[in-house]
């Protein structure tokens, strides 16, 4: 399974793919899906097994976000 | 800069393809790389406007000012002073002046008399357009208690050691196109508290689309509308490739000296050479400036800047309005064989 995270804004979606990048965790940026968001910005992709570490770092550095099971 | 507007293009946000990512990448490793540049840790806290005053005006038109009084330097450019002018009509606002010594630095042992129990702002030139003169920001500071104190940096970022946090300053203003060396159209703002300042511009985001209302949170509260992306770009592409200056202070001190010594010259700076910045004045006993700043160009090559300088105030204050110098301004670029150079074509004037 994956999972879309969405930011509220554009510097957040960035500073968490560098943080994901600088981890070695591996996330895809996508466009925010219009069934879950009616936002025109980017998401990130990522797979099930790295969420639990995902979250903690966003978490870690203050990044507002929410997460969608894809 | 070129290679953005050659090659990559791309907006900031708005999409996610991946020239769009990396256009919106570097504008958020400059929004880094400012911060630490301005010294503040707090790059959420920084925001990009058009140049200064843009942001200046967003600060003074965003704090909700009315029925107070403002105090600035001495030396403010019109940056300030109009929005001010504009507020002081419409608000029932009143200012003053900072105390302060005949090249307007300003005397920080002197604030107390000049503090209302109105008082509700402090604006400071941090560098003047002018005469160069460097304020002594922290002194003000700590001598203004909780006042909030609003610095313009249009002339210092780049120039002067700049530390928004340890002097503990509430708002600055700042462009890209001087001592930065970046572009035109670029700039920002810094907001150490931004529940205190309402947005200037109104408009699209790319985040809380599916609303008429500005989004609360930042950076997007503050930088509605496609921002200047490949000025931007040639901002981060200037900090990352900062020149190392071909003169050294005290060869540009030794000039404003000579200079000094010209005995149908007046000359325009600092009293203390440690609050000099790299701008100076002079006048001529028997030109005017424009006619100087012709001469010059026209002999020599040197391009210069005569009349008020979009600051009457900082003239009036220095006792050359409505007259006005002609004003020089060095880069890191000059080196001492410029400097000779300029003082050998003011001697033959």
């Amino acid at each position: 399974m994956k999972h879309i995270i969405l930011f509220k804004t554009t510097r957040d979606a960035i500073r968490a793919q560098r943080l994901c990048k600088r981890n070695d965790i591996s996330c895809k940026v996508i466009p925010v899906p219009r069934d879950i968001s009616s936002e025109c910005g980017m998401a990130l992709e990522i797979h099930n097994s790295d969420l639990d570490r995902i979250t903690e770092i966003v978490i870690k550095n203050g990044i507002s976000h929410d997460i969608y099971n894809k | 800069m070129s290679d953005y507007i050659d090659k990559q293009g791309g907006t900031y946000g708005r999409s996610a393809y991946p020239r769009v990512f990396e256009a919106s990448a570097n504008v958020e490793s400059l929004r880094e790389k400012l911060a630490s540049f301005l010294g503040t840790k707090n790059s959420s806290q920084i925001f990009f406007t058009f140049n200064a005053t843009v942001g200046l005006n967003t600060l003074l038109f965003g704090m909700d000012l009315h029925d107070c009084h403002i105090l600035t330097s001495p030396l403010e450019h019109n940056a300030t002073m109009r929005p001010l002018s504009k507020l002081a009509k419409e608000k029932n606002i009143t200012f003053d002046y900072l105390p302060h010594g005949s090249d307007g630095k300003i005397d920080a042992s002197k604030i107390d008399s000049v503090l209302k129990s109105s008082t509700r702002l402090i604006i400071i030139n941090h560098q003047s357009n002018i005469n160069g003169v460097i304020q002594p920001v922290q002194k003000i500071k700590a001598a203004s208690g909780r006042i909030p104190v609003l610095l313009d940096l249009a002339q210092s970022a780049g120039h002067c050691d700049i530390e928004l946090d340890n002097w503990d300053i509430d708002f600055a203003a700042f462009t890209g196109h001087k001592g930065l060396l970046g572009p035109t159209g670029t700039g920002g703002i810094y907001i150490k508290d931004p529940d205190k300042i309402e947005p200037l511009i109104y408009g699209g985001t790319g985040s809380n689309s599916d609303s008429f209302e500005m989004p609360s949170f930042i950076p997007d509260k503050y930088e509605a509308g496609t921002p200047n992306v490949a000025g931007l770009t040639g901002l981060l592409g200037a900090l990352e490739n900062r020149p190392v200056p071909l003169h050294t202070h005290e060869d540009f001190i030794e000039l404003l000296d000579n200079i000094s010594s010209i005995p149908q010259l007046t000359i325009f700076k600092a009293k203390n050479s440690n609050n000099q910045g790299p701008v100076f004045s002079i006048n001529h006993c028997d030109y005017s400036c424009s006619e100087m700043a012709q001469i010059l160009y026209d002999k020599y090559m040197i391009e210069t800047r005569s009349g008020l300088h979009c600051a009457p105030l900082a003239h009036k204050t220095l006792g050359t309005f409505p007259s006005g110098t002609v004003r020089f301004a060095l880069s890191v670029y000059h080196a001492k064989d410029d400097f000779d150079y300029l003082l050998s074509a003011l001697r033959s004037l």
